[in-house]
């Protein structure tokens, strides 16, 4: 053994946690090499004062200091005995954005194409009858002064007589102030605010996805065109 | 022994007092024994081992019971000793505790080389004091004190051995092994 290995070796005996005494080679190399001796002789004084230096008894009522602290808040359900999920405010933030994103979703599938579901579906007849229905419902003095629109055979027809007056007028006309549509608005029939639905169909045209696009690829605005 | 830990651990979180006295008990000896060796001071020691405790107490539901519980609870400890020197750093000393160095002769004839130990280790550098006290005092293995201090094993090494080598360092400029000569 070279001197240059010997505390590597002395470090690798201890690592193992065996006697310095045990290693042969290490005893052997320490007679011959008083540098190495006084080092041998240093670790085992100090793994002596290892032993000599004692830690303190542990103080007397330190149990029960502890537990009457601790335990107070031991005893709370879910206080901090919950595991807590990692990154919490990264899974808050995710959670938040994943709510907004799915308001704003129904939000806009409510308001698809910035017409109410019940003028989107003309061309149908049911969404019609339907309008209509809602109509009756509230509007009842308005029914009984106009038997025809109370009556259930005709309101279809009383409908799309509607309905192509209003294709025959500019959007800009019939949702005028004093015009039937605003007062269909006026009667809760029409649930959204068109300019903020404009604002939002300026926003998705600009993907071609919005009013425009999808008048532009002639899907929306049938009830409108026929 | 570790079901045993779990039992106790489980009992705890269901806020049987019995049984986080028997946790505790079963512990204190060496969470108090590590603050003592990281902190060398009584009474430092002894509220770092009840602020170390009554933190474990409260986190229980995080221990993994899958791992060891007291390499778990030693690194609480180890960290509230951190956090007690870094304070103790902050502070500036008073001029009246200026640490006066006994001689080295008295230590040797009245053998109190554990002293001399405790003075070194004092001195030593807190990521090799505490990885020397938890491997020689507290009987930890090398994996242990890795989780323990969060570092790898082989950091654990080396800090170990630094330790060893600043103490024999210090044990021989204290006198306390006489020089020998060459020749056997």
């Amino acid at each position: 053994m070279r001197c240059e290995e010997f505390e590597a070796r002395l470090n690798e005996v201890l690592d193992e946690r065996r006697a310095l005494s045990s290693a042969a080679e290490i005893e052997g190399h320490a007679r011959q090499c008083g540098g190495c001796r006084e080092l041998l002789r240093l670790y085992e004084a100090m793994l002596a004062g290892l032993t000599v230096d004692k830690v303190p008894a542990v103080p007397a009522g330190l149990t029960a200091r502890i537990v009457s602290e601790a335990a107070p808040s031991m005893l709370r359900p879910g206080r901090d005995n919950v595991k807590i999920l990692p990154f919490p405010r990264l899974v808050s933030a995710m959670s938040l954005a994943a709510a907004v994103l799915l308001f704003a979703a129904g939000w806009l599938w409510l308001n698809r194409g910035g017409e109410p579901a019940f003028k989107k579906g003309q061309a149908g007849g049911a969404d019609v009858a339907q309008a209509d229905h809602l109509r009756q419902t509230h509007r009842p003095e308005q029914a009984k002064s106009n038997p025809v629109s109370a009556n259930p055979g005709p309101i279809a027809a009383n409908a799309r007589s509607d309905k192509h007056e209003r294709a025959a007028l500019p959007e800009a006309e019939w949702a005028q102030p004093g015009t039937e549509w605003a007062q269909e608005v006026a009667n809760g029939l029409q649930p959204v605010t068109r300019p903020t639905v404009g604002a939002i169909n300026g926003f998705l045209n600009l993907w071609g996805i919005g009013d425009r696009g999808i008048r532009d690829r002639g899907v929306g605005d049938q009830g409108r065109r026929s | 022994m570790p079901d045993d830990v779990g039992d106790l651990v489980r009992r705890s979180l269901s806020g049987e007092q019995s049984a986080m006295t028997d946790l505790v008990d079963r512990f204190r000896g060496q969470v108090f024994g590590l603050c003592y060796r990281m902190l060398g001071h009584r009474e430092d020691a002894e509220d770092v081992t009840q602020e170390s405790f009554v933190r474990a107490l409260r986190s229980l539901g995080h221990w993994d019971n899958r791992r060891d519980f007291q390499p778990w609870l030693l690194a609480i400890a180890a960290n509230r000793c951190r956090t007690m020197l870094a304070a103790r750093r902050k502070v500036p000393k008073p001029s009246t505790e200026v640490e006066e160095l006994p001689d080295a002769r008295s230590f040797r004839e009245e053998q109190h080389i554990g002293e001399e130990i405790a003075l070194a280790l004092g001195r030593l550098r807190e990521e090799y004091r505490q990885a020397f006290v938890l491997f020689h005092q507290q009987q930890l293995s090398y994996a242990e004190i890795a989780e323990v201090l969060d570092c790898p094993v082989g950091t654990v090494k080396t800090w170990v051995h630094r330790a060893r080598h600043e103490l024999a360092d210090h044990l021989r400029r204290r006198g306390i092994v006489e020089e020998s000569s060459d020749a056997v």
